[in-house]
């Protein structure tokens, strides 16, 4: 084998245990069973009538750092929260408004009022309404 | 551009400790996260954030890999080295696309749009350095193939990288979810501190280093075979200690900060430490211009490098050289040094050159025969008709009518072009020369 090639197949088996090594991280963390991990497998629930609010998630962003119905981001993920908060309750802390803006880091909280005046502001907290 | 490199399989155990160090530099601050950790949130998830936690600790790695350590890269030899970095570099990409990919199939709604008048900074800052860090890995592979100068390539690739590199660490802060204790940021923030650091060291502190200590070029010589050499003597009056058969990397008529320097082999004798030469023969975009170089210019020089040499294998019976073309510089700082020490030991140089007149050195290695135990073997391409000695290729032939019946006692060293190093250690196994006795040299790493 030249020395070429010996540093080729030195290069792949490196990087296959790094992988292997990533896949045993993802694994140990999962071993007990994972509490949220059925969000992530969840059939989609979404109707006809929520398709408006859906979208307005999706176009916010919101995803980046929430899931909801199984899709998104399943570190925060938003499924009942339409049965702890009320709307207003909903509003503030979809958008970072009055009290709720403390409890955001900063560059979250500016990330999220910057959607409070978008056109489909209220069809996303009806979405996130029925999220029961 | 020619030059040198290195040897082979040093101590295995060297090498093995050193892939260690490195699975460890990529894996142990993704595994301090899990401590304390929130339940996982599905094998896919993970797998997808732990491969993009894994990606750019090797991004890192992959600065520390060119950084020239001389005790990291020993064991393997420097063309080697420089060789993992560039096939690591193609499998982290894949690691860090396939963090991308995976959200992307997996869980598009998490990416968000990709517009960045509208995403947030921090993921417009991971697809900007997933596609940086495809552009400078594109680059790199085709950069002989599109002529892209060397100098300015290499200038280019750093900075690409370091740019794509704190891309990488803006995105891990603003999206890293792992990272959720104070402890948790603080160990990876001084781990991205740490690479930059090391950018800082290898760009600023060396050359620095560097500078305070000029040596001047103090005569340039043609040789036969359009080769010329440099002679080079320290300012400082410091002899440089090397092992003969070493190389050093030269800048010449520029900063030591420009990142201009080529790697040489040294060819004078390592017992004349007060003035070193180089010879260097005009085939690249550098190379040619050494003939305009003037005596009493200044010159920067970070030596020693390298593992290719005798002085690693003392105890041989005697010693064979193989050398292509300028192959033969390394070769001459061995000969020289064995000379200057008064080494009786046997030895044999096989020298392949195309025509006799082009041949360096040819009459300081027929000089050379009076103070050493030198069989010569010169072997021509296209030689006279009147030609008497070996012809064509150095084949198993040509090696087995000239090394002698305890060669296998003998250690080999081979620099010339890729083809003939390869057919010569084929050759050298059939006649039965252990492979750990077997030196080679690739010619043109970089």
């Amino acid at each position: 084998m030249t020395r070429q090639s010996r540093a080729r197949w030195l290069a792949f088996a490196t990087a296959l245990l790094v992988v292997l090594l990533a896949a045993l991280f993802a694994w140990l963390r999962n071993l007990p069973p994972a509490l949220q991990a059925g969000a992530l497998h969840a059939p989609k629930t979404s109707s006809a009538s929520d398709e408006p609010g859906r979208a307005a998630f999706v176009r916010a962003g919101c995803g980046g750092c929430h899931s909801a119905e199984g899709r998104g981001n399943p570190a925060y993920p938003l499924d009942g929260v339409g049965a702890r908060l009320d709307r207003e309750s909903l509003r503030d802390a979809a958008f970072a408004l009055g009290g709720a803006a403390e409890r955001f880091p900063p560059a979250v909280a500016q990330r999220k009022r910057a959607h409070a005046n978008d056109a489909d502001a209220e069809a996303l907290l009806a979405y996130l309404q029925q999220l029961k | 551009m020619t030059f040198p490199a290195q040897q082979t399989h040093r101590t295995a155990l060297d090498a093995l400790l050193w892939l260690a160090v490195y699975l460890l530099a990529v894996t142990v601050p993704l595994f301090a996260l899990l401590p304390g950790s929130a339940p996982g949130l599905g094998f896919t998830w993970d797998f997808a954030m732990a491969l993009g936690y894994a990606g750019l600790a090797m991004l890192g790695v992959q600065f520390g890999l060119t950084a020239r350590f001389r005790r990291a890269t020993a064991p393997f030899g420097i063309d080697i080295v420089y060789y993992f970095h560039r096939y690591l570099a193609v499998f982290a990409l894949a690691v860090i696309a396939g963090h991308y990919a995976m959200l992307r199939v997996m869980h598009p709604d998490v990416l968000g749009s990709a517009n960045p008048a509208s995403a947030p900074g921090h993921m417009t800052a991971g697809r900007v350095a997933l596609a940086l860090f495809a552009l400078v890995v594109g680059i790199a592979l085709l950069r002989k193939r599109v002529d892209l100068e060397y100098d300015r390539w290499r200038f280019v690739h750093a900075m690409l990288a370091t740019a794509a590199f704190g891309l990488a660490l803006w995105h891990l802060h603003g999206a890293g979810r792992y990272l959720d204790t104070a402890w948790k940021q603080w160990l990876w923030g001084v781990y991205g501190a740490f690479w930059v650091a090391l950018i800082f060291y290898v760009r600023v502190v060396r050359p620095a280093h560097a500078t305070a200590h000029p040596w001047t070029v103090t005569e340039v010589r043609p040789e036969r075979g359009q080769v010329w050499t440099l002679a080079l003597e320290p300012r400082s009056g410091t002899p440089l200690r090397f092992a003969p058969g070493q190389f050093a990397w030269l800048t010449l008529r520029a900063s030591p900060f420009a990142m201009r320097e080529h790697p040489f082999s040294i060819a004078s004798s390592a017992e004349r430490g007060q003035r070193i030469e180089v010879s260097i023969k005009a085939l690249g975009d550098f190379t040619s211009t050494i003939r305009d170089i003037k005596a009493g210019e200044t010159a920067w020089i970070d030596a020693p490098y390298g593992t290719f040499s005798i002085d690693d294998a003392p105890e041989a019976a005697g010693y064979a050289f193989v050398a292509g073309g300028i192959g033969i510089g390394p070769i001459m700082s061995m000969l020289r040094t064995l000379a200057d020490r008064g080494d009786r030991r046997p030895l044999v140089l096989f020298y392949g050159n195309r025509v006799w007149d082009r041949v360096a050195f040819r009459e300081e290695l027929d000089a050379l025969r009076t103070r050493l135990n030198l069989h010569l073997v010169h072997v021509l391409l296209e030689p006279a008709p009147d030609w008497t000695g070996e012809r064509g290729f150095v084949t198993e032939d040509v090696l087995m009518r000239h090394l002698p019946i305890e060669r296998h006692r003998f250690h080999c060293f081979l620099c010339g072009p890729t083809p003939m190093t390869r057919s010569v250690e084929q050759g050298l196994a059939a006649l039965g020369i252990p492979a750990a006795h077997v030196h080679s040299e690739i010619f043109d790493w970089v």
